[in-house]
């Protein structure tokens, strides 16, 4: 998200992240490594099982090992580098659009670690979303 | 076994949650909704 928040914010979308960990490490990452987000501290998963998401099973894992494998070249290509991690690492990740009723207006779920949307689907949402408010 | 909720779908409204600011204060993103569309992105982790 950081490697894109310019075209995200052009479009008017405040840029919020939540993760596992505690308040130290949100303020760590983004500090040095995203901080053009605001970044809130999970520190258990209870967020994340109210928005509907789940850690990954040994089923997601074999099903989409190609896909993993990809998405952290990837990652490495864009020059992201994996610290010390924090909280659940098997937890799957989910990206939404929520506008400012607190409607969600665009969900995507995680289906494999490393499985974000393309920004340019998420640009696409905002235009349509400033369009039609 | 946690207590996961279904899917949220297109026109559901958002969760209350309450997670922690940088400083490690509670608050509810939600009140961030009203400032304008938000990007509200789940990470697996920090680091």
């Amino acid at each position: 998200m950081e490697l894109h928040h310019a075209e995200l914010q052009n479009v008017g979308l405040q840029l919020l992240a939540v993760g596992l960990g505690e308040a130290k490490h949100a303020e760590r990452y983004c500090g040095k490594l995203a901080p053009s987000l605001t970044c809130f501290a999970a520190t258990t998963n209870d967020p994340y099982y109210s928005w509907g998401l789940h850690q990954a099973t040994m089923t997601d894992m074999r099903t989409h090992g190609f896909d993993i494998l990809k998405a952290s070249a990837k990652a490495v290509l864009n020059g992201q580098t994996q610290g010390a991690a924090t909280g659940d690492t098997a937890m799957l990740t989910g990206t939404f659009i929520v506008d400012q009723k607190g409607i969600v207006r665009y969900a995507y779920y995680g289906k494999y670690v490393g499985d974000d949307p393309a920004f340019d689907v998420l640009v696409k949402e905002a235009e349509l979303l400033k369009k039609t408010n | 076994m946690p207590n996961i909720a279904g899917r949220l779908n297109i026109g559901d409204q958002a969760p209350p949650i309450t997670v922690e600011d940088i400083h490690g204060q509670p608050l509810d993103p939600a009140q961030y909704w009203a400032k304008g569309p938000t990007l509200m992105s789940f990470l697996r982790h920090f680091g």
